[in-house]
């Protein structure tokens, strides 16, 4: 069964609900006229998941109703999705034992994939116009002191 | 007026005039260029702004602001693609007229009446602006809580996907608000034994990732790589029955645009259509609406942008954004340690007052300059976005990296990026999480010094007059939304 949009804001708000409670009761409510460091996050929290309800309800009224909710996820995202989150976590790991240039070429490898358009051979021109705009950039034009290269150029 | 007079000293400042400059330019650019609007790209220049002097950064990201929405009226006007909905109106005439050859007079008077609805706008701040300030400054903490309660509620009811979805997604911003250590206990909340979060959430890590990511991957998916064809652009200058029909219509435009601004979520894209609907109920030739009336072009331009300028009011006056891109500029002012409200007037005199006259030399700016560039920026309508969204994704990268010096940070923007395409599946309005996220904190530290000032008595908040206000207004939009009547409106604000 494929989830439908309304059905994920119902378990989105049920889950970070539940949970603004559970962790905001371990700071404590407090009273009304001294309100803890758990209060806001229990309130809030409590509304989130009464909400949630109301969304569930609304939800499964609509799906029985047999009207038919755009489906959460199109199935052609999820590739752009993974390479692209894949990317930013390969430059947050590489950046710092393999410097800026290392990391910004591995990311606009990996990113370079999540779409369908583009010739392989442009990589190569994507991979050299973003370093060097973006040492153009941070490095030399906002002075920043980023290390190019791990040994520390 | 010697505060005007701080302001343009301020604001004519050689260093404040490149960074405008910079602003309106890069601005427009963005406006142009597909797939990538000013809430990204202030989102992605948070993070440079640290490194900028306060004033300098504040002018620059206004500037960006008000040029990025006229460089969507220039795509609606020779494309007919509108870079943000508050432009989807200048489509339906601009584009009809830049068919007929007559692009030229279509832009020239979206610049013209843009700029003098500027002006407008930009008065209007200058005078509400002092008397606003001294009725907020008797604001106690009740009334703040209120007036977050009651600005959240009308965003969360005019956005898109219903009251329940809008209410829970600021919900859930304003409990990632709270993340860090309690201002009043020092407890640590939400911090799941990382120091890095100690201090909080980054905000411009949470803008970048919920916007950029999701929006990248959205497009890519979409396959938002098409190649455009535009309209010969025409003269420049209208003709003298142009402006004729014009500046009636720019008068009323920017009456409608004005009033619009200044509420929350109601905002721009509501202002540039009902100036539109205005403007043809009133006409004697309604029939040539649709089929390139210059008044279609003038008018909705006109209410955008004194909307885009009165819209400061609320997030300068109050501290209270009321939309997506003003909670970005409130988080600029946060990075430079300035909360906006009604004491900003007087403890940030050179910084509030040099934005306003700043404000106004951009929209000259935009006029005096981008017109005669109008062949560069078509230029730019022709950038690959398979190019464009790895430049965008390595800005976003190295500027989050830059931050912190740590790539704690970057993994963060991994994080906000799931939660970021989460809440777009959902069909949940991101801007309203960003503007919980914003209001939270500020809720919370009202909230609880009035519950203790009172003494645990919940009813102050209806005892109070400017309290119990606020506390009407936020049921009674909620209860509105509900009704025909506000989902009308905002069904055809948003299919225009």
């Amino acid at each position: 069964m494929s989830i439908n949009s309304e059905m994920l804001a119902a378990i989105l708000f049920l889950f970070f609900g539940l949970a603004a409670v559970a962790l905001g009761w371990s700071y404590g409510f407090g009273s009304l006229s001294q309100p803890g460091a758990g209060a806001v996050p229990i309130l809030a929290g409590v509304g989130v998941f009464l909400l949630g309800i109301a969304q569930l309800v609304n939800a499964a009224k609509a799906t029985r109703g047999s009207e038919i909710l755009p489906a959460a996820f199109a199935p052609g995202e999820f590739r752009p999705l993974l390479l692209i989150l894949l990317a930013v976590f390969t430059f947050a790991v590489l950046v710092m034992p393999l410097g800026l240039i290392p990391a910004l070429a591995a990311l606009t490898f990996i990113a370079w994939f999540a779409q369908k358009g583009g010739r392989h051979w442009e990589i190569a021109g994507a991979m050299v116009t973003s370093i060097v705009l973006m040492v153009a950039i941070f490095k030399y034009g906002l002075g920043l002191p980023l290390r190019l290269f791990g040994a520390g150029f | 007026m010697p505060l005007l007079e701080l302001g343009f000293q301020v604001a004519f400042n050689p260093v404040n005039l490149v960074y405008c400059l910079i602003g309106v330019t890069l601005g427009t650019a963005i406006g142009v260029l597909p797939g990538v609007g000013p809430v990204i790209t202030i989102a992605l220049l948070l993070p440079l702004s640290f490194g900028l002097p306060a004033e300098a950064s504040i002018i620059m990201l206004a500037g960006i602001y008000y040029g990025a929405s006229y460089g969507g009226s220039t795509t609606s006007i020779l494309i007919n693609l509108p870079g943000e909905a508050s432009s989807a109106v200048t489509c339906i005439d601009g584009h009809q007229m830049a068919k007929q050859g007559r692009a030229g007079a279509a832009l020239a008077i979206a610049a013209l009446g843009s700029f003098f609805a500027g002006t407008v706008g930009t008065l209007l701040i200058a005078l509400a602006g002092p008397p606003l300030a001294s009725i907020a400054m008797r604001f106690g903490a009740a009334e703040y809580a209120a007036l977050v309660f009651a600005a959240l509620l009308m965003v969360a009811a005019m956005t898109r996907g219903g009251v329940i979805k809008g209410i829970g997604v600021a919900l859930l911003g304003i409990i990632f608000g709270l993340a860090g250590s309690d201002v009043m206990t020092g407890t640590f909340r939400f911090t799941f034994g990382i120091r890095e979060l100690r201090d909080g959430i980054d905000f411009s890590v949470l803008a970048v990732g919920l916007f950029a990511i999701a929006e990248i991957v959205g497009n890519i998916s979409s396959g938002a790589d098409g190649v455009v064809t535009t309209s010969k652009i025409g003269r420049l200058w209208p003709t003298r029955e142009d402006f004729r029909r014009s500046w009636p219509a720019v008068l009323r435009g920017s009456a409608v645009g004005s009033l619009l601004g200044v509420l929350p979520g109601a905002g721009v894209a509501m202002s540039s259509f009902t100036a539109y609907m205005l403007e043809k109920n009133v006409s004697r030739t309604p029939e040539r609406f649709g089929e390139g009336a210059i008044e279609g072009v003038a008018s909705p331009e006109a209410a955008n942008n004194a909307a885009s300028q009165t819209g400061f009011i609320p997030t300068l006056l109050l501290g209270i954004p009321g939309s997506p891109v003003m909670a970005l500029m409130l988080g600029a002012f946060m990075i430079h340690g300035v909360q906006p409200g009604p004491r900003m007037m007087t403890e940030h005199a050179p910084l509030f007052w040099g934005l306003i006259v700043s404000m106004w030399i951009g929209n000259f700016f935009l006029v005096i300059l981008n017109l005669p560039l109008i062949g560069i920026w078509v230029k730019l309508l022709k950038v690959p976005y398979h190019w464009l969204f790895v430049f965008v994704l390595a800005f976003a990268c190295v500027g989050v990296f830059t931050m912190g010096s740590s790539p704690f940070q970057v993994y963060m923007l991994v994080f906000f990026g799931v939660l970021g395409y989460l809440l777009k599946a959902a069909g949940l309005s991101p801007a309203l999480f960003i503007l919980g996220f914003i209001l939270g904190p500020m809720f919370e530290e009202n909230f609880r010094r009035t519950m203790s000032i009172s003494r645990g008595n919940i009813w102050v908040f209806v005892e109070r007059p400017i309290s119990l206000v606020f506390v009407l207004i936020g049921v009674a939009v909620v209860l509105l939304a509900m009704t025909s009547f506000v989902r009308r409106g905002r069904e055809e604000a948003e299919e225009a």
